[in-house]
């Protein structure tokens, strides 16, 4: 009987792995079921789906650097101009303290992994909906969309840290060993703002009110960020409460990596626990409503 | 080579056990309830649950899309798969698609699925058509070594090549079609699921597509189709699955089913007469779930505005559509056509590619007009076919409804012309 079918199928394309034969296989079974409850993310899945992750990121990428006449201009400028401002305001004239470095460098080096964390949260908020038109014509796990506008924020990472690193000649500060930690600090921002952006994106499909919520919330969160004030101002007792914000102890990370300063590893211990604490409850969740995207976007 | 009678043998690619499809309608917005409401019920659903009462749902009205299907595919079929607005066609191939999931029952697929519900999903104005070609078949679900391999094909059949590089916004209407249907061609799966995608393009284009249709279907692909083109449907399939009112009330070889559903259109065509009185050709019925756009009634006026109560050979009227729209669409596009009952497209009167006509739609909603100088069809029963479309790009809404035209004696003959003996009337004269 097999070969019967395997006379008539249509010529065959080699698979390049097993895993792509798995899900895109003339031989793959897919078996449609009402699902229920909670249910764990399809890693597997997810990894054979890669090129279109790449590919939706990519689109995203290209789009906004072509509609735009200044291009990656606009990836430096929005930090840049913040920490002019934060650096005319804070540092002069409210004499923020800065741990001893020059208050423009400290607050900039805090500037560029928060903005990526706050586009990436706002982007992937938004993405659901902004794809519904995705969403409601073709299958694929739901995740690459929040994860693909989360994608978008890598390249302006880079164009905004390499600023950074002008600085840093500039001011003559930060060349270390410590600049090698910056991919995982990077990594563990990411996956607090999936597990954040997850969670935001699937709450917009439903409920649109969160629109308006995601932007006062990030605004809020900076100000118990230590960006503009050193981790140094929190008196010692709370620090313990402070770092259960994941973001206080990654930015601090970030600037002991560009300022060439030492570790503060319990409380970056602290906040990497709950950065995979978020993005565990966020994709849970997602999957979780997931199913019902397509009725209701 | 296997022979058609051999089809009993081949292996079933798709089964279909028991599956339904329930949507909760009467709500008020497409997020269902707001914020402070979910809180709400959620907050007091496990105190109702334990009282024995059924919580949240109690007041909401259900909505059986689809219940109780059952069929089976086997491999190289092409089935049609007709019905009604509303029968729960788009829904079945949805789920077969793994966009939404059942309510209860199962299906099982063997194979590669493709689905086009539409063309030209995820295309992007900003970016060129050779960047659009990558992305497309990607979102569809071809890889990057298949996309290449094809690459060449897909330019020569969209017949793009000098603007391949020119971004997709540039593109004129007809171009962006023929590329977005290129892609969706050159899709090698093994189960095909399509809904209505050949309704879109110039007549030239339609036959072109519908050729390539025709060789995949040679291919031994299974396909499963949607159309309300009986002809299409005729041509392409061999089998035939009939919904009605999400149940499946025919399957069989496909000449007998297209009947059964023909003898259906016309048997509830009566019922609707009686709307005739006040010129009205169509009103929504409130069942139907809401839509981004929606055509909410059609009503007949004569050229002067005044309620036309039935259609005759060589009138000129004016029908007025209107609709209900969630936000304003400025590049829409109108289409009218009126079909023979075997769904022979008699004429076809569209906005955007007949005509420059613009038609914007409002955000809330609002009514427009069609005006036809002279119904130059003989008397007898037709099907009207109404529909909103972002111009060139997908349709947003489309109403079939049953269209009398009454008899008049134009050439005054006694012998009023009727549609028994031919369907045009035109205005002539024979000179000697």
């Amino acid at each position: 009987m097999l070969e019967v079918t395997r006379n008539v199928a249509p010529a065959p394309e080699k698979p390049e792995n097993a895993l792509q034969e798995q899900y895109f296989g003339h031989e793959h079974v897919t078996v449609i079921e009402p699902g229920r409850g909670w249910r764990w993310l399809d890693l597997r899945e997810l990894w054979a789906y890669r090129e279109l992750l790449v590919v939706l990121t990519m689109r995203d990428v290209k789009v906004r650097y072509k509609q735009t006449v200044l291009g990656a201009a606009w990836a430096i400028l929005q930090p840049f101009m913040t920490m002019v401002v934060f650096t005319i305001f804070f540092g002069h004239l409210a004499n923020m303290p800065s741990d001893g470095s020059p208050y423009p460098i400290f607050v900039y080096s805090a500037l560029v992994p928060w903005t990526f964390f706050a586009n990436a949260i706002s982007s992937s908020s938004s993405s659901l909906v902004g794809s519904a038109h995705l969403v409601s014509k073709v299958y694929f796990p739901r995740l690459i969309i929040p994860l693909s506008a989360i994608g978008v924020g890598f390249v302006d990472f880079g164009v905004a840290a390499s600023i950074l690193l002008t600085m840093m000649l500039f001011y003559g500060v930060g060349w270390s060993l410590n600049l090698l930690m910056a991919p995982v600090l990077l990594l563990a921002i990411m996956f607090t703002a999936l597990g954040v952006g997850t969670c935001l994106s699937a709450l917009t499909v439903s409920y649109r009110d969160f629109r308006y919520v995601v932007p006062f919330m990030v605004q809020l969160w900076m100000f118990v960020t230590p960006v503009v004030y050193p981790a140094s101002l929190v008196p010692s007792q709370w620090r313990w409460l402070f770092y259960l914000n994941p973001m206080s102890g990654l930015i601090e990370g970030f600037r002991s990596v560009f300022l060439a300063k030492p570790f503060d590893f319990l409380g970056l211990a602290v906040s990497a626990c709950v950065a995979i604490g978020l993005l565990l409850v966020g994709v849970a969740y997602f999957e979780r409503v997931e199913r019902r995207f397509a009725d209701i976007i | 080579m296997l022979v058609p009678q051999a089809m009993q043998n081949r292996p079933s690619v798709i089964r279909v056990e028991n599956l339904s499809k329930k949507y909760v309608i009467g709500r008020s917005r497409p997020g269902g309830e707001t914020f402070r409401e979910a809180f709400s019920s959620a907050l007091t659903a496990p105190f109702l649950r334990l009282a024995g009462r059924q919580g949240a749902n109690s007041g909401q009205e259900q909505f059986w899309s689809l219940k109780d299907i059952n069929f089976e595919i086997r491999q190289g079929e092409v089935v049609g798969l007709v019905g009604r607005n509303g029968a729960g066609k788009s829904t079945l191939l949805k789920i077969l698609s793994r966009i939404t999931e059942p309510t209860s029952g199962r299906a099982e697929i063997r194979g590669r699925v493709a689905s086009l519900l539409e063309v030209g999903t995820g295309f992007h104005g900003e970016l060129t058509g050779r960047e659009n070609i990558y992305l497309n078949g990607a979102i569809i679900g071809m890889n990057r070594t298949e996309i290449r391999s094809k690459f060449d094909q897909i330019v020569a059949f969209a017949e793009v090549d000098k603007f391949i590089d020119t971004p997709l916004k540039r593109y004129s209407t007809g171009m962006y079609l023929r590329l977005a249907f290129a892609v969706a061609s050159h899709l090698n799966s093994d189960i095909l699921l399509i809904d209505e995608v050949l309704a879109v393009g110039d007549a030239g284009f339609q036959e072109k597509c519908f050729n390539s249709m025709e060789t995949a279907t040679k291919g031994g692909r299974t396909i499963i189709l949607v159309s309300h083109n009986l002809h299409i449907v005729k041509r392409l399939c061999q089998r035939a699955i009939f919904l009605k009112g999400g149940r499946l009330f025919a399957e069989g070889e496909v000449n007998g089913v297209v009947e059964a559903y023909q003898n259906e259109v016309r048997s509830t065509k009566d019922d609707r007469a009686v709307e005739h009185s006040r010129g009205i050709i169509f009103e929504r019925s409130t069942e139907d779930k809401p839509a981004e756009v929606s055509i909410e009634r059609i009503q007949l006026f004569d050229s002067e505005f005044n309620v036309l109560q039935s259609l005759a050979t060589w009138d000129s009227f004016i029908l007025r559509i209107f609709y209900k729209c969630e936000h304003e669409i400025r590049l829409a596009a109108a289409e009218l056509h009126i079909t023979t009952l075997d769904g022979v497209c008699l004429m076809k009167c569209s906005s955007y590619s007949d005509r420059n006509d613009r038609i914007s739609l409002k955000a809330g909603g609002g009514h427009i007009d069609f005006f036809l100088k002279k119904l130059e069809l003989a008397s007898g029963r037709y099907e009207l076919g109404v529909g909103l479309a972002l111009a060139g790009l997908r349709w947003l809404c489309f109403v079939r409804v049953p269209l009398e035209i009454v008899e008049r004696d134009v050439y005054n003959s006694g012998f009023p012309p009727t549609a028994v003996q031919k369907y045009m009337v035109p205005q002539f004269q024979w000179v000697g």
